[in-house]
């Protein structure tokens, strides 16, 4: 490899001439990121994996701009449904832990919903779960379509979806939204610390 | 005969996350995790700015994978990714901090304080900020990262005689700037 320094016009008493070796010394010292930088990335990576598999054409129909047909009735009882979700998911994010008491410096139980009636499974990714579709089911209540899971997230920001049938995405529409570096959209759920005797 | 298992080339790793194999993404970040956080921390100021375009890096790694040439040299692309990132932080944050700007001199002097091993990396780091931000990317990989001139050409796609006169006025505003704190 060449040695710069040896160019005249850069020569080691000239102009251009590099601090002493001391300064040099400490500037070359090395510096090692935090433990949990790789566990950071690949959770960001496999949520960009699972949402790019998520929207995927051809694995989203939602996404496809295909045209459904309803009859006034059946568009009449979906958006109920929708209403009903909303409701039941503004209830699940601002009150689902407000009977259960923790520290501040603790986790807060957050209970997500979710009504669909034409769900076989339900599943919920997010940075909690480093967005594993795997990792948290939700659990089909006696009521049909409807399907909840109670989680202990820490106090702050949290992105989430759910994921119907292991392929569809769904965003939560009560919630916040929020979109990543592929467009795909997702929830924002904000969790306060949670006090003592709260109610 | 103790035969160690030879490490996975860069290309095959390069071609395993094209097809989506995560665990081939991991090993890369594994290999090349702190190869270039001396630079993005001399570039940044600081670890934890470091971090953060470090993160960026790697995301744009991962989602542009498929614009990595040569998985040869994946060493090399992912150099080009640290320094343009490195650019757009320092760039974003020039305008962020553009009506709090500090007199070098003075934020010098008031840097004389307790351990002289802080005391100086503090000074270098503070130093090297009222660098221009080419001057500093020019400095850095010549004399921290001791890299050829001709290496640098490819990583910043700069000419070699700029990236001269870059490291030659870098070299000369820091002699000036140091001069005398360190041996304080």
């Amino acid at each position: 490899m060449r040695d710069d320094r040896t160019d005249p016009r850069h020569g080691t008493t000239g102009g251009g001439t590099p601090p002493d070796e001391h300064v040099l010394g400490v500037m070359r010292g090395s510096e090692i990121l935090a433990p949990d930088f790789e566990s950071r990335l690949m959770a960001r990576a496999r949520a960009a994996v699972a949402r790019r598999e998520a929207t995927r054409p051809g694995r989203g129909w939602w996404r496809t701009g295909r045209v459904y047909v309803a009859s006034p009735l059946a568009t009449l009882a979906m958006a109920a449904g929708i209403a009903i979700v909303a409701a039941m998911a503004t209830i699940a994010t601002t009150r689902g832990s407000a009977s259960i008491a923790s520290r501040p410096d603790t986790v807060e139980f957050v209970r997500f919903v979710l009504v669909d009636s034409t769900a076989r499974t339900v599943s919920i990714v997010g940075d909690f779960n480093e967005w594993r579709p795997d990792r948290t089911p939700l659990v089909a209540a006696p009521k049909p379509g409807v399907w909840s899971v109670s989680l202990p997230l820490s106090p702050g920001r949290h992105e989430y979806a759910f994921i119907v049938d292991g392929k569809r995405w769904v965003v939560d529409p009560a919630s916040l939204p929020s979109s990543d570096e592929f467009g795909t959209e997702s929830s924002v759920l904000l969790v306060a610390p949670a006090r003592i005797g709260a109610s | 005969m103790n035969e160690k298992a030879e490490p996975q080339p860069d290309r095959e790793l390069v071609q395993g996350v094209r097809s989506g194999d995560l665990e081939a993404f991991a090993a890369l970040v594994k290999r090349y995790r702190d190869a270039y956080t001396r630079f993005a921390v001399r570039m940044t100021g600081s670890l934890l700015d470091a971090d953060d375009v470090m993160q960026s890096v790697w995301m744009r790694a991962f989602r542009n994978i498929g614009a990595c040439k040569n998985p040869d040299r994946f060493g090399a692309w992912l150099y080009q990714i640290v320094v343009n990132e490195c650019r757009t932080f320092t760039s974003r944050r020039a305008v962020r901090d553009n009506r709090f700007v500090d007199d070098p001199a003075e934020t010098l002097a008031a840097l004389t304080v307790a351990e002289p091993d802080v005391a100086l990396r503090e000074e270098i780091e503070k130093a090297l900020e009222c660098l221009p931000a080419d001057q500093r990317e020019a400095f850095v990989l010549k004399h921290v990262e001791e890299l050829s001139y001709d290496q640098m050409a490819e990583i910043t796609g700069v000419g070699v005689s700029a990236l001269k006169m870059r490291v030659c006025r870098a070299c000369d505003r820091l002699r000036e700037l140091l001069e005398g704190v360190h041996h304080a």
